[in-house]
């Protein structure tokens, strides 16, 4: 089949299919054998799978999917309570029999143009999001959370074209771990920059995001450097996420393997300047999928810290399901090998509504107004493709 | 064997990690320390966490069950929590340092390290010692270079030791030979 016209073809065909950004392009995955819905009961199973009676790895030896944040908090013992939710499936992984590899320029003509309702509603305003932040910013005070990220959701009723939206985002902004999801009857679109799990053998390694500034004429990637460096909020943030996971990686690796292999460095991106690390370590010989999955998730970057006092103050302040947002999309190789973003600046679209969710992180420094208009740009981006 | 005690923080496996690099290493979650284990230990840790010492009475009890039995180490919480059992207040802060490094200076009554040292580390701490503060045969070892803060004790005689900085942070520059110095104390 000509690659050029596959999007168009494969689209028009209803299968489902996700594609996910790789170093050089794109990998497109279809002809799903399996699909598989994951709940608090089966996870264990599906995670620990021992696929090693095979021989030799075909490329689509592999689970694709997703793991949303109430089943990732479950999983490590967190709970969250009764909230309101559109009962979105809480984790699906999908078994491709086809992977196609696609060059960066998509293209891709949407056929039918949808009516766009352009119209977002946001479930918390600034009044209230104050309230919530004045709250935290005491428990920081008190010690119980150092760090805690508020998220705020935005809403509309619209049918959607996704692979449309994925094609369009990815011209304007090109993420490292951008993917999307098209099923029968929902779909994701994502420019994730974040990349939680790159594991390959006893090889594992976390590249947490803690800083961002937006591209202008008069920034370039030194000056964005000393932006970075002299922004004593920004370098507090980081450091802490820093510590959180190297301590993360050393519940699974091997004492004195985990590194800081590059120290909060700039990475360039087509519209922002990231403040990045990136930590590795060597996995212990007994660990097995669960221990990596319940050690490094949910993404700590995204949460705050401590991890799991700080989830507890989430989960008890959020009055809505997150579902998708801040789990993690990627895949699991039959041999074990893994990689893993964390989803965030995405868009789920079920029953015909849409939701994008972002959040930014308070510390004791920061302020509200600020932080409510950051949450604002970050969904911006997102909501821009409505139209 | 060291046996690290767990407030539920996501620092404590740095703090395993490090130690990993001189001794066996158990750790447990403070609602579920198993005996066998304390009694097993030769050094018992009480790591870092959020809140503060009162909300940990089970780490006190035994911390004062071991107390000169066994050495005993606190980091950042578990340092509050020693003082804490030995009769000390833990108050609030009016500046916060969270993922911060700063400087801090070794007096003349440590026994481990040489007066006028200065150390970089990282501090991760909402709540402080409230001074003046006294409890026989402890003295405060390290201080703020600026607040003047307590930032490290000793206890030579019953062997208990305690940091307010995480010596495990990628901040602190020499957090090896700082644990070391105390696990060979």
């Amino acid at each position: 089949m000509n690659k050029k016209n596959y999007l168009n073809s494969i689209n028009n065909s209803q299968k489902p299919f996700i594609i996910y950004k790789t170093i050089k392009g794109f990998d497109l995955f279809t002809d799903f054998s399996k699909k598989i819905i994951l709940n608090n009961q089966n996870i264990k199973h599906f995670l620990n799978q021992n696929h090693s009676y095979k021989k030799k790895y075909k490329s689509t030896d592999l689970y694709i999917g997703f793991f949303g944040y109430e089943l990732l908090n479950n999983l490590i013992g967190v709970k969250v309570p009764r909230q309101k939710s559109i009962n979105f499936p809480k984790g699906i992984f999908y078994k491709p029999e086809t992977i196609i590899n696609l060059k960066e320029d998509l293209i891709y003509e949407p056929q039918s143009t949808h009516k766009i309702d352009r119209n977002f509603k946001i479930n918390i305003d600034q009044n209230s999001y104050t309230k919530i932040f004045d709250k935290f910013k005491k428990k920081i005070r008190s010690g119980q959370t150092y760090q805690i990220k508020i998220c705020t959701k935005y809403k509309n009723k619209s049918k959607i074209d996704p692979l449309d939206f994925f094609c369009r985002l990815a011209k304007t902004n090109l993420a490292p771990e951008a993917f999307m999801i098209k099923d029968k009857n929902y779909s994701i679109i994502s420019c994730s920059p974040e990349n939680l799990i790159n594991k390959k053998g006893p090889s594992i390694s976390t590249k947490p995001i803690a800083g961002t500034l937006r591209k202008t004429k008069n920034i370039n990637k030194r000056k964005a450097l000393n932006f970075f460096k002299n922004n004593i909020k920004e370098t507090k943030e980081h450091n802490m996420i820093v510590d959180m996971e190297r301590n993360d990686l050393s519940r699974i690796c091997i004492p004195g393997s985990v590194k800081l292999k590059k120290e909060k460095s700039v990475e360039e991106y087509k519209d922002l300047y990231h403040y990045v690390s990136l930590i590795s370590g060597k996995l212990k010989k007994k660990v097995e999928n669960i221990d990596i999955i319940k050690a490094m998730m949910p993404g700590g970057s995204v949460i705050g810290c401590p991890k799991i006092s700080t989830l507890n103050l989430l989960n008890k302040q959020e009055k809505e399901n997150r579902n998708i947002y801040t789990g993690s999309f990627g895949y699991i190789k039959f041999n074990g090998d893994m990689k893993f973003n964390i989803i965030i600046r995405s868009i789920l679209n079920y029953k015909n509504i849409s939701e994008i969710s972002v959040a930014s992180g308070v510390v004791i420094d920061s302020n509200a107004k600020h932080e409510f208009n950051e949450n604002f740009i970050k969904a911006k981006a997102l909501i821009d493709l409505f139209k | 064997m060291i046996y690290v005690i767990d407030h539920k923080d996501s620092f404590t496996h740095n703090v395993v990690h490090q130690l990993s690099l001189f001794d066996k290493v158990e750790c447990d979650d403070f609602s579920k320390v198993n005996k066998s284990k304390l009694n097993k230990a030769s050094t018992i840790v009480f790591s870092p966490g959020p809140g503060s010492p009162k909300d940990y009475p089970l780490s006190s009890k035994i911390y004062k069950q071991f107390k000169g039995k066994k050495k005993i180490i606190g980091i950042c919480l578990g340092f509050q929590q020693i003082l804490f059992s030995e009769g000390a207040s833990i108050i609030e802060q009016n500046k916060i340092y969270h993922g911060f490094q700063s400087e801090v200076l070794v007096n003349k009554s440590s026994k481990l390290f040489i007066a006028g040292n200065k150390f970089k580390v990282g501090r991760y701490h909402s709540l402080k010692l409230k001074e003046p503060f006294n409890a026989e045969n402890f003295d405060i070892t390290m201080r703020c270079v600026i607040s003047g803060a307590a930032m490290s004790f000793e206890n030579n005689v019953d062997k208990i030791y305690g940091f307010q900085f995480h010596p495990e942070s990628f901040l602190t520059l020499n957090g090896k030979l700082l644990i070391k110095k105390i696990l060979s104390a």
